[in-house]
C-alpha cells in the first residue's frame, strides 16, 4: 500500500503536462510524471520515494505514436514494452527489451520509464546509444530534438520538468547487423550482470554496455577498439578493460571476478558473431 | 475392488483456488476492525536504547502504540525465549520492535514511519561455526532462566540452544582400521518457505474474556494452547479459526502472529485487531528455514558397505528457537539418511545467531541431513570407484535394519530398493551419468535417497466426528487445516469407501474451529491422511454400527446380516430389503408418527502408538512413528563456459504404502520436487558484512519460476502400512527431501569438483572451482 496521499492530474499534451509541471515544483511540490508506474508504485509503497503530485503522460498522443516515417522509426515514451517488440521496427531494441522483467510486467513498462527511471540498467538505451537516435522532449524552450548520446552520461541529462516525448531512430541503422546478449545470475527475470548491444556499420562496431558499471554506456574509444583490426580477439579486451568509463562494479547479482570472466566471454562472442556479418 | 480410493477425485477446494474465489484471511474485513503496522528492526545486533513514539502517536488516526516494554516476557514454543515485540535488545535484522494500532492501515504505516528507533550496535554472530566459538557474544544472556520442555538442553552460557546426541555400536572405534575413510564439509543459508499467503491474524476479546483468533494457521490447537500457557489464560475461552491457507510449508504451525495481534487487541479493550504480514515482513521478521553447517565423516570397507559415521550437524537457528530446537533434534533422529549404520556418532546442535529465525520447513531436518549425507554418499562412491547407485543399493536401509535411535525397521518398512531401481530407471541411469554434448556443454544425472518420519509430541492425535443432514448425506468434521495438500479431498475419499456413498454426498469442513472440531496436534509432518485418516475410519465404523443398530430394528433382523453401502443399510444376502440412511441418520419414524433411535453421529480418535522420548546421552528410544523411503534423482544440462545450468529432468519414487487419490499424490511429490529444486538451485539470504539482508523481497530473492521447472516424473511403491488407513503412510513434505543433494550430485559431476555449498548459483560454482584451484 501507499501509504502517503498525493494529487494526481493527467495531461492531454505535452505543453499542459509540462505547464503542470512547473507550476507544481514552483508551489515547491516534489512532482513526477507518471508514465507506467513500475518504479514509483513499488517505491513508494516500500517508502523509498515520496511525492506530492503525479502528472500523468499517457494520454499525450506524441507519446504514444508508434509508427514508420519515410526513414525514420517514431518511438513515443508512452510504450509499452511488449508494443516496442510485437510490432518490431527495431529488432535490436525488441531483443534487448523483451528480456526486461516477465510479460506482465513488461505491459507496464514503458520506453520513456526505462530511459528515465532510478534504475541504473536502462536497457532499452543501449540500442537506441549504438544507433545514433535522436530524443524529442519539451521544455522551457519548447519541443526540442537531439542526439541521445548528447544528453546521456550516466544518466539522461534533461533539464527539470523536461519531458522526454519521443525516441527518433534512422531506419537504416535499425536494418543493420547487430549482436545483442544479456547474462544474469540465474532466472531470466532478474537484472542483467552484463547486458551487450553492438551494430556492425561497415567495418565499425559500436557497442553498449548495462551494469558492467554503475551506469551504461557507449564510449567511442571501445568502438574503436572493438573494429581495430591490428588487434586479435584477446588484446581486444585487454585493452577495452582499460578504457572503461566506469570500474567493473561487484553487485547483489555477481561479484567482480565472475562478471569480468562474463565479461570476456560475451566481448569474444560479440567479436565472433560480428566478424563476417554484412 | 475399491470403491473410490485409488481414484483421481477432484480436490474440493481447486476450482475456488484456481478461480480466485477463495477468500484468504486479509480478505476479510468488518466494521470496527482496527489495522496494525509493525516497526521493524534495521540492525542484526544492538541494544535498544531508545523508542521514540512521540511523533507517531500525533498521527492521524493513531490508537496505540505497543513497544516491547509493554509486554516484556519471553515465550516460545518448545524454549520460551522471545517476547513479541524486541525488548532492550535486537537480535535479527527485520526483528519487530514497535506495533501502531490504526483506524486503517494507511495510518499505521503513516505513523509507523515516525517511530524512531536509536540503537547501539553490538558485533553480529554471523554463523553457527562462528557462535560457538569461545570469544563470541552471547546472544542470548539469560538462556538459564528461560522455561523449555525436557526434550530439548541448552547450554545457558553459550549459544546452544539444544544438542542432541547419537551415539550407536562401536562409534569411537570404528574409525580405527578402515579401509576408506571420507571427510567433508557442508554449509547454506537460511531462508523462506515464500508461501503465497503472507501471514495474517485477527484477535478480538470479548466482555467475558472470550478470546477468539482467526489465523493463517496450520496449528489451531498449538496456537490455542501456547496462548493459554503464555498469557496465563483458561484455555476454554480461546477460539482459534482457521481457513484455508495459501500454503504453509511448516511456516504457519507453532505461535506466529497470533501472540502479538492477542496483545495488540488487549491494548484496544478488546476490539479486533488484524496484523497482516507484508511479503518483505513475511520473509524475514516471521520465521524461516533454518540455515546449516556441517561436517561428516564416513568409514567404508573397500567394496563400499558403510562401517560407520561421524556427524557434526551445527543448525543455524537465527535469533530465536521457535521450532529450530526440535529440527536439529529431527536430524538427529534421522542422521544417516537411509543407510544401514551400525556405528554412529551424531551430535546435532542448534545454535543461536544473528540471522532471521528458523521454523520448521517441509522436511523438517531431513532436507539438511538429506543433502550433506547424500553429497556424502557420493563423493564415498567417487573415492572407492563405484557407481553411485550400486553404493546406494549395497547400504539402503531394510527390514530388520535399526534407525539411529536404535529403534526397529519393522514389518511396515517401505522397500526403498525397488524405489532406487525404479528411479534409475526413469532417469535413465544405465545410459550413463556424464555425456559430453559439445566442447562447452555436458549433460550430467544425481541422485538421492530420501527417508523421514514425523518428529512429534509422542502423543499426538486426531479426531473425527461424523454427522448427516436429511438428504442421508455426512458431514466430516476433521480439525485438519486445508493448507494446499488436499487431505479434505483424501479424507473425504476415505469416507466415501467406508459408506460406498458418492463423494458429492461428503461433506468436509471447511475452516478449523477449535471450539468445535475435535482436538488435533498440528496440520504439519506429513500425518494427517495417516492419523485424521485412522480417526475418520474409527467415526465411520462407529456410524455405521449405529446405523445397523437402528436398521435392525426397523427391518426386524439381527444386526450382524446388515450391510450399509450404496446410501442404504441392507440384508447382505437380500439387498432387496433395504432402508435408506436418509431415513435413519436423524431418527426412524414410523408411519403413525412414532420416531426412534435419534440422530446418528459417528465418534473415531488416533493417537500415535508406542513412542518414547530419546535417552540424552545415546538417543536410544522410538520417537519416529512411520518411515517413507524413496530415491529421487535430477538431470541437468551444464554450460561450462559459464556455468549456467538448466534442469532438465526430476524424478522420484517413494514407497508411500498406498495411494488414495495418484493425482493429487503426484501433485503433492511434484510440488515438493520443485520446492527442493528451488531450496538447493536459488534459495537463501544474501547477508551483507554487517549481516543485514539484501535480499529482503521477490524481486531479490529468487525462487524457481514458470519456465524454469524441468520434466517431473513420479512413481510410487506401495508396502503397505499395516497401522495406517488402507495402508496409507505419509507422502506430503517426502518429495523436497533427496533433491538439493541430487542436484548438487549433478552439477559436482558436471564441473568434477565437489561441490559442498547451496544456492548452487553458476556464480558459487565458478567461485568454488577457483577455490580448488587455489589450493592445488
Amino acid at each position: 500500500m501507499i501509504s502517503f496521499d498525493f494529487d494526481y492530474y493527467k495531461a492531454n499534451n505535452a505543453k499542459e503536462a509540462y505547464n503542470k509541471y512547473i507550476e507544481l515544483e514552483n508551489k515547491n511540490k516534489d512532482v513526477f510524471y507518471y508514465n507506467g508506474g513500475t518504479e514509483l508504485v513499488t517505491y513508494a509503497r516500500k517508502g523509498k520515494i515520496n511525492f506530492d503530485a503525479l502528472i500523468d503522460i499517457n494520454n499525450i498522443p506524441a507519446c504514444r505514436e508508434h509508427k514508420i516515417n519515410g526513414e525514420k522509426i517514431i518511438l513515443g515514451a508512452s510504450l509499452n514494452l511488449n508494443q516496442i517488440t510485437e510490432k518490431n521496427y527495431f529488432p535490436l531494441l525488441s531483443k534487448s527489451v523483451q528480456v526486461i522483467a516477465d510479460h506482465t510486467t513488461r505491459n507496464q513498462i514503458t520506453l520513456g520509464g526505462n530511459l528515465t527511471g532510478r534504475l541504473p540498467y536502462k536497457e532499452a538505451l543501449l540500442p537506441l546509444l549504438v544507433t545514433d537516435a535522436k530524443i524529442t522532449t519539451i521544455g522551457k524552450d519548447g519541443f526540442k530534438t537531439r542526439k541521445i548520446t548528447d544528453l546521456f552520461d550516466k544518466r539522461l541529462k534533461l533539464n527539470k520538468g523536461e519531458l522526454l516525448l519521443q525516441i527518433i531512430v534512422r531506419k537504416d541503422k535499425a536494418d543493420l547487423p547487430y549482436y545483442q546478449d544479456r547474462k544474469v545470475k540465474q532466472s531470466d527475470i532478474d537484472y542483467p550482470i552484463i547486458h551487450i548491444a553492438a551494430i556492425k556499420e561497415n567495418d565499425d562496431i559500436k557497442v553498449a554496455f548495462s551494469s558492467l558499471s554503475a551506469f551504461p554506456f557507449r564510449n567511442n574509444k571501445i568502438d574503436k577498439i572493438m573494429g581495430n583490426k591490428d588487434l586479435d580477439n584477446e588484446q581486444k579486451i585487454t585493452k577495452i578493460k582499460d578504457n572503461l568509463p566506469g570500474a567493473i562494479n561487484s553487485n547483489q547479482r555477481a561479484g567482480k571476478e565472475y562478471k569480468e570472466m562474463l565479461f570476456d566471454s560475451t566481448i569474444r562472442d560479440c567479436l565472433e558473431c560480428l566478424r563476417g556479418a554484412n | 475392488m475399491s470403491f473410490i480410493i485409488e481414484k483421481s477425485i477432484k480436490r474440493s477446494d481447486g476450482e475456488d483456488k484456481t478461480s480466485g474465489i477463495q477468500k484468504y484471511l486479509n480478505d476479510y474485513s468488518f466494521t470496527g476492525l482496527l489495522h496494525t503496522a509493525i516497526v521493524t528492526s534495521k540492525q542484526p545486533h544492538a541494544d535498544i536504547l531508545e523508542v521514540n513514539i512521540k511523533e507517531a502517536q500525533d498521527t492521524r488516526g493513531v490508537k496505540k502504540i505497543i513497544t516491547g516494554k509493554d509486554y516484556p516476557n519471553p515465550m516460545g514454543l518448545y524454549l520460551g525465549d522471545k517476547p513479541p515485540l524486541a525488548v532492550d535488545k535486537v537480535r535479527y535484522y527485520g526483528e519487530p520492535i514497535a506495533a501502531v494500532i490504526a483506524k486503517n492501515k494507511q495510518d499505521a504505516i503513516n505513523a509507523a514511519n515516525k517511530i524512531k528507533v536509536k540503537y547501539k550496535k553490538l558485533k553480529p554472530v554471523s554463523s553457527p561455526l562462528q557462535a560457538i566459538k569461545d570469544d563470541t557474544p552471547i546472544i542470548h544472556k539469560y538462556l538459564d532462566k528461560y522455561t523449555h520442555i525436557p526434550d530439548v538442553i541448552p547450554k545457558p552460557g553459550t549459544n546452544i540452544a539444544n544438542h542432541t546426541k547419537i551415539r550407536k555400536g562401536n562409534y569411537d572405534t570404528i574409525f580405527d582400521n578402515a579401509e576408506v575413510i571420507i571427510s567433508e564439509c557442508f554449509e547454506f543459508p537460511p531462508g523462506d518457505h515464500v508461501a503465497i499467503e503472507p501471514r495474517a491474524a485477527i484477535a478480538e476479546i470479548n466482555s467475558n474474556d472470550d478470546v477468539t483468533i482467526h489465523s493463517t494457521t496450520q496449528a489451531p490447537f498449538v496456537v490455542k494452547e501456547l496462548l493459554a500457557f503464555n498469557f496465563n489464560i483458561p484455555t476454554g475461552k480461546i477460539n482459534v479459526i482457521a481457513p484455508p491457507i495459501g500454503g504453509g510449508f511448516g511456516g504457519k504451525a507453532g505461535l506466529q502472529l497470533e501472540g502479538l495481534a492477542y496483545i495488540l487487541s488487549k491494548a484496544v479493550n478488546g476490539k479486533p485487531v488484524k496484523v497482516v504480514n507484508t511479503r518483505e515482513e513475511d520473509l524475514i521478521s516471521s520465521p524461516g528455514h533454518i540455515g546449516m553447517q556441517a561436517e561428516v565423516k564416513i568409514a567404508s570397507n573397500k567394496d563400499g558397505k558403510i562401517l560407520g559415521m561421524d556427524l557434526n550437524y551445527y543448525f543455524d537457528a537465527g535469533a530465536y528457537a521457535d521450532y529450530a530446537v526440535n529440527v536439529s533434534r529431527a536430524a538427529a533422529i534421522s542422521a544417516t539418511g537411509p543407510y544401514k549404520v551400525e556405528n554412529l556418532k551424531c551430535d546435532s546442535y542448534c545454535i543461536y545467531t544473528n540471522h532471521p529465525f528458523a521454523t520448521a520447513y517441509r522436511g523438517f531436518g531431513h532436507i539438511e541431513l538429506g543433502y550433506v549425507i547424500e553429497r556424502s554418499i557420493d563423493i564415498l562412491a567417487k573415492k572407492i570407484d563405484i557407481d553411485p547407485v550400486k553404493l546406494r543399493l549395497k547400504n539402503a536401509i531394510q527390514k530388520g535394519d535399526t534407525t539411529p535411535t536404535q529403534s526397529l525397521m519393522d514389518d511396515n518398512t517401505g522397500d526403498l530398493k525397488a524405489c532406487i531401481k525404479k528411479t534409475a530407471e526413469m532417469i535413465d541411469w544405465n545410459q550413463g551419468a556424464y555425456q559430453h554434448v559439445d566442447d562447452n556443454t555436458v549433460i550430467t544425472k544425481g541422485i538421492g535417497l530420501l527417508w523421514k518420519s514425523p518428529a512429534m509430541p509422542t502423543n499426538t492425535d486426531a479426531g473425527a466426528i461424523l454427522t448427516f443432514n436429511n438428504d442421508g448425506s455426512i458431514n466430516l468434521n476433521n480439525a485438519i487445516v486445508e493448507i494446499g495438500q488436499g487431505t479434505k479431498t483424501g479424507l473425504a475419499q476415505i469416507v466415501s469407501e467406508k459408506f460406498k456413498m458418492p463423494i458429492e454426498k461428503v461433506h468436509v469442513t471447511h475452516d478449523v474451529n477449535t471450539q468445535t472440531s475435535p482436538h488435533d496436534w498440528a496440520t504439519a509432518a506429513s500425518r494427517s491422511l495417516m492419523m485424521a485418516g485412522k480417526a475418520t475410519m474409527k467415526a465411520c465404523d462407529d456410524a455405521i454400527k449405529q446405523l445397523k443398530n437402528l436398521a435392525s430394528t426397523v427391518l426386524r433382523c439381527p444386526v450382524e446380516d446388515l450391510s450399509v453401502g450404496y446410501e442404504k443399510v441392507f440384508l447382505s444376502d437380500e439387498p432387496g430389503i433395504f432402508v435408506e440412511i436418509k431415513d435413519l441418520c436423524l431418527g426412524y419414524v414410523y408411519d403413525n408418527g412414532n420416531a426412534i433411535g435419534g440422530q446418528v453421529i459417528g465418534r473415531g480418535n488416533y493417537i500415535a502408538r508406542k513412542l518414547s522420548s530419546m535417552d540424552p546421552e545415546t538417543g536410544e528410544g522410538r520417537p519416529g512413528l512411520e518411515w517413507t523411503l524413496g530415491a529421487e534423482a535430477v538431470e541437468i544440462k551444464m554450460n561450462l563456459k559459464d556455468f549456467s545450468y538448466q534442469i532438465t529432468k526430476a524424478a522420484s519414487t517413494m514407497d508411500v504404502g498406498k495411494v488414495i487419490n495418484p493425482d493429487l499424490a503426484r501433485g503433492q511429490v511434484t510440488g515438493a520436487m520443485a520446492m527442493g529444486l528451488s531450496f538447493a538451485r536459488s534459495e537463501g539470504f544474501n547477508f551483507n558484512s554487517l549481516e543485514q539482508i539484501e535480499n529482503e523481497d521477490l524481486r531479490e530473492y529468487k525462487i524457481l519460476r514458470y519456465g524454469e521447472h524441468p520434466d517431473y516424473y513420479v512413481e510410487f511403491i506401495e508396502t503397505p502400512q499395516k497401522d495406517g488407513p488402507y495402508g496409507v503412510r505419509g507422502l506430503g513434505e517426502q518429495g523436497v527431501i533427496g533433491i538439493p543433494g541430487a542436484l548438487a550430485n549433478a552439477i559436482s559431476r558436471a564441473v568434477r569438483k565437489e561441490i559442498n555449498k547451496l544456492p548452487l548459483t553458476p556464480e558459487s560454482i565458478y567461485q568454488e572451482l577457483k577455490a580448488g584451484e587455489n589450493n592445488d
